[in-house]
């Protein structure tokens, strides 16, 4: 419940910011796509990434 | 006919170019109205192309490898003259493309004619090809079934042999997964391989095009066609190593899909077994990276359109528009990462083999399935071996396997960057084995 509510205050605050209008509908379903998209971050923040690792600009096999 | 017969068969004069475009033309009228593969065909331009084709070889003139070969296109590649619909209602407004794109302007000089462009999932955003505004492609093995997405209205157009060749694209898994239900050969070529210059964009630092086709040989002579020659010109390099991807690629996949594996490792005798201990965040970060760079793709639309948007896709979109940048770089940093994991994973092999979807073609409108007792959502979970490789950008090739159950299964042949050619020959190494290929054409077509 934490997290939905932390994720409602983002979008809302994220979408005044750019602009984005968001009727009640689409905006539930844009908060439980963003706390799909926050399970995916967590976990993949699991993983330690030196600060050598560098965004992976340019496709190197 | 598959495209080398057609070529073939047109080089020597044993049929027109006109014909064999006609006929494709026939095909499309008689059986689309089941598919609806297709959401437009380009009757008068085919003719045309065929036409000069026919011309050019009785003025003696070469018209290249693929003359007189019908394919179609993914809705999301221009077409000089016609508005570029990548799916959507939004763009249909948009001013008709100037140019052709240009994997279609390849296979064109090579003497292929394009007929038709196909239905997809809105904006590439998809693994079902349910399209809110073009309706469902249907899949020929099952009319009742998806024909997997987002390249869906290509591959059935292929496995239904309305045309042997067609054009699609692969973000997170969008030729390999309509590859593999629609049981075809699909490849998704090393990132950056195949120019995607006049394909509307999805996610650029993850997008790739390729084509489909029923055979392997098939596969390869358009592959010959997209690619420059310096890719083409890769050789392999002495027997290849094989390994099965374990781990991750051989948990929560229904029987059906593991046989399909099975059969292959063992045809190969492949002993081996490798893990990529970080798959499943290879996964999630190329979901991030999806999110984040499409959203921001139709920032401005969404402002203004969102209502005409697929609800499929739209609020996926919004929601990564609106995502912490600090996710996206995150994720673009575990991407280096992986690349090294992957690298560790080819030094001991050539080839990994891993299942392409955890399951057959699911129905139309099917939400959920139960894999070992889990009830999982079908929407995004189609590509859960398919999204970990494309963080990896290497070349796949999606195999058909039939035979393990009701419809057909897919196998990705994943190598190192620059290896197509050297897929290309296993594919029809293990056509010609009997281990994969297309099949006869569906009856239900």
């Amino acid at each position: 419940m934490e997290a939905q509510a932390a994720a409602a205050a983002y979008i809302d605050g994220a979408a005044a910011l750019l602009e984005m209008p968001l009727d009640a509908e689409r905006r539930a379903a844009v908060i439980a796509a963003t706390l799909r998209l926050a399970a995916f971050a967590a976990d993949m923040a699991t993983i330690e990434l030196g600060h050598e690792i560098e965004i992976a600009g340019v496709f190197v096999p | 006919m598959n495209a080398c017969e057609t070529a073939a068969a047109v080089r020597s004069r044993g049929i027109s170019a006109r014909a064999a475009t006609g006929a494709a033309l026939e095909r499309i009228a008689a059986a689309d109205g089941r598919l609806n593969a297709f959401t437009a065909v380009f009757a008068d331009r085919a003719l045309a192309r065929a036409d000069a084709i026919d011309g050019s070889l009785a003025a003696g003139h070469d018209p290249g490898p693929l003359a007189g070969v019908p394919f179609a296109a993914k809705n999301l590649f221009d077409v000089a003259g016609v508005v570029t619909r990548a799916g959507a209602k939004v763009t249909a407004s948009d001013p008709p493309a100037s140019g052709d794109a240009a994997v279609v302007v390849a296979l064109e000089r090579a003497g292929a004619v394009l007929v038709g462009a196909t239905n997809m999932d809105e904006f590439a955003y998809g693994f079902v090809t349910e399209n809110a505004h073009d309706g469902a492609t249907h899949n020929p093995h099952d009319l009742t079934r998806i024909a997997g997405g987002s390249s869906g209205g290509s591959a059935a157009a292929v496995a239904a042999g309305i045309v042997p060749l067609a054009l699609a694209s692969d973000t997170n898994g969008s030729i390999r997964v309509p590859a593999a239900l629609c049981g075809i050969f699909g490849i998704r070529p090393t990132y950056g391989t195949i120019s995607t210059h006049g394909s509307y964009p999805f996610v650029n630092s993850l997008d790739t095009v390729g084509p489909f086709a029923r055979t392997a040989a098939d596969l390869r002579a358009a592959f010959d066609a997209l690619a420059p020659a310096r890719e083409r010109a890769a050789p392999p390099r002495g027997p290849l190593r094989y390994a099965r991807l374990g781990g991750y690629f051989d948990a929560e996949l229904l029987p059906e899909a593991r046989a399909g594996v099975d059969a292959v490792c063992a045809a190969l005798d492949v002993r081996g077994v490798v893990e990529l201990a970080h798959a499943r965040q290879a996964r999630e970060a190329a979901f991030l990276i999806t999110a984040a760079e499409a959203g921001q793709l139709h920032l401005a639309r969404l402002r203004t359109n969102a209502a005409d948007y697929d609800p499929a896709t739209r609020d996926r979109l919004i929601a990564g528009a609106l995502m912490p940048a600090c996710w996206y770089v995150r994720a673009q940093r575990f991407r280096s990462y992986f690349h090294a994991e992957m690298r560790a994973a080819f030094a001991a092999c050539d080839v990994l083999i891993a299942p392409a979807t955890p399951y057959a073609a699911p129905a139309i409108g099917q939400r959920t399935i139960v894999i070992e007792g889990v009830e999982t959502e079908v929407r995004p979970n189609v590509g859960v071996f398919t999204q970990p490789i494309t963080l990896a950008g290497v070349p796949v090739v999606t195999v058909p396997v039939f035979g393990l159950g009701a419809l057909p299964v897919g196998v990705q042949l994943i190598g190192r960057a620059g290896s197509e050619r050297a897929l290309l020959e296993l594919a029809q190494d293990l056509e010609r084995r009997g281990v994969a290929g297309a099949g006869p054409i569906p009856v239900a077509v």
